[in-house]
């Protein structure tokens, strides 16, 4: 089963399209990065995914319900300043939780928090940073539902609350399963936790598919200046110099030509390849269309 | 979704609590110098004011503007179920303080004959009641329009002021009115409260669609 499919799914603000024509489809237990230029639509779909917008056009499926009503506690949702009431206490906050979600576990949320030393009887506005954004995510680990958005869960935050907001995000995947969809503009961060990339573009999707396969075929060419090497493969941007050329491709076998080099490419450089040529027409990549069967 | 909204109307109560101290106040004095007697139930014209400003107007704006209904409405309730225990618990918490104030001035008011133009007029029956609801109404209105919570207080303090203003005017219109007693005044009474009503409930189905189904910002 899909945990997120939209098929063509648009958002009109007034007289701009944040989103458009997105086909997309991520099946279920995939850790998603969700990345992009700022103004490419990133948080429109988020806010899509959790019934916080409603469609221009298309529709967004969330295990296959649209995100109201009842199909509301399939998700939950920390928007990037992580939004909490500021005068509740952190046990009011937890309080807050069982009482608006029927599946809310309540012991785990404690033990998690006591297990990052935030106390109970501290008010939300006397947290740091890395803190309220730990308990925001607690209250949605807590909701237990299959699909968690978080909105640039690692923006204003210090390296080690960086670290510490993600491992304790990785546990909670662990352990339940769960479906995680979390943008970020900081690619590199996101390279050792997510499993599967959804690149935006001016409210398109450029990019998407499991990130072992985006890697697995996109290469880095190099040889000879004023040269192209022969093969099956796309390019999505060069450069050119008057010793050597440099080829960003996507291969679809390995370039025979023994004057040419294929380096392996990192996320970030696969990611800023792209976001350099937005108008290239490889995207979306065919692993999209493959996906179902997988699922 | 009742103990949110119980929770984030305690600061609220506490400031209706205020009133219901005041008012207290007020009555003590009134029944020790008959000099300022009246006062209470003069000044309860201000009290649907208040209601509107400070039960209403923050209700949906304040949302918006610490961004927590991003965390609200993404909880296992809809926005709808969201809205509605708001403003069941602001009513409930104007219709409590205009309860405990008409019995205060009762209390301390001796026997009076109704009429159009007595103090008492805005006091007796279901009136109060229907203004505070009004009220409310009316600051729910603006909050979910303009989602910010200055605008919502102050529209709602002039809107609600000036229906005041109107309403006085219509209950005067004719001459024949001012002779009226309590056998008759019932009508004009019950007319106000159905019309006060009539407005608050399409005021709070405006509040709510606009809470629940045009996008948040």
């Amino acid at each position: 089963m899909t945990a997120l499919e939209a098929t063509g799914l648009g958002k009109r603000y007034r007289d701009t399209w944040a989103l458009r024509e997105v086909f997309l489809s991520v099946p279920r237990g995939r850790v998603v990065a969700l990345v992009g230029p700022n103004g490419a639509g990133k948080t429109t779909l988020m806010r899509l995914a959790v019934g916080l917008h409603r469609p221009t056009t298309g529709h967004l499926r969330v295990f296959g319900a649209e995100p109201y009503g009842e199909a509301l506690a399939q998700v939950a949702y920390v928007a990037q300043d992580k939004p909490l009431y500021d005068e509740f206490t952190v046990n009011e906050m937890l309080n807050v939780g069982r009482h608006l979600n029927p599946r809310f576990d309540l012991a785990g949320a404690r033990d998690r928090l006591a297990d990052l030393n935030i106390p109970g009887r501290a008010r939300v506005h006397q947290l740091s940073g890395g803190q309220r954004a730990q308990l925001a995510i607690t209250l949605a680990v807590a909701k237990r539902v299959d699909l968690i958005v978080l909105d640039e869960p690692l923006a204003s935050l210090d390296p080690l609350a960086r670290h510490e907001v993600m491992r304790g995000l990785m546990m909670a995947v662990a352990e339940t399963g769960l479906t995680v969809l979390l943008s970020s503009h900081v690619v590199a961060e996101l390279d050792e936790v997510c499993d599967h990339l959804v690149l935006l573009s001016r409210g398109r999707v450029q990019v998407a598919g499991d990130i072992e396969d985006i890697l697995r075929a996109h290469r880095m060419l190099t040889g000879p200046a004023g040269m192209m090497p022969g093969g099956a493969y796309e390019v999505i941007g060069e450069d050119r110099t008057e010793r050597q050329t440099s080829l960003f491709a996507r291969l679809r076998e390995p370039i025979p030509d023994p004057r040419w080099t294929a380096h392996e490419l990192s996320l970030t450089d696969v990611v800023l390849g792209y976001m350099r040529s937005p108008m290239s027409t490889h995207f979306p990549p065919p692993v999209l269309a493959e996906r179902d069967d997988v699922a | 979704m009742s103990w949110l909204a119980f929770r984030q109307h305690r600061g609220r109560m506490i400031g209706m609590g205020l009133i219901v101290v005041l008012w207290g106040g007020l009555a003590g004095m009134e029944s020790y110098s008959p000099v300022l007697a009246g006062m209470s139930a003069v000044f309860f014209a201000y009290v649907p004011l208040v209601f509107g400003v400070f039960l209403g107007a923050p209700v949906v704006s304040r949302e918006f503007e610490r961004g927590t209904h991003q965390f609200a409405w993404t909880q296992s309730f809809s926005r709808s179920q969201w809205f509605w225990w708001q403003a069941v618990v602001a009513m409930g918490l104007a219709l409590a303080t205009t309860a405990y104030l008409g019995t205060v001035v009762g209390l301390i008011t001796p026997s009076f004959t109704l009429t159009v133009d007595s103090v008492m007029y805005p006091l007796t029956g279901a009136v109060p009641y229907a203004w505070g609801v009004f009220a409310v109404a009316t600051g729910l209105m603006w909050s979910a329009i303009t989602r910010w919570t200055t605008a919502a207080m102050a529209a709602s303090f002039f809107g609600v002021a000036a229906s005041q203003f109107i309403a006085e005017g219509l209950r005067k219109r004719s001459d024949a009115v001012s002779q009226w007693t309590a056998e008759n005044l019932w009508i004009l009474q019950s007319a106000e409260v159905e019309i006060l009503l009539a407005l608050a409930a399409a005021m709070t189905v405006t509040a709510w669609y606009f809470t629940a189904r045009r996008n948040p910002a």
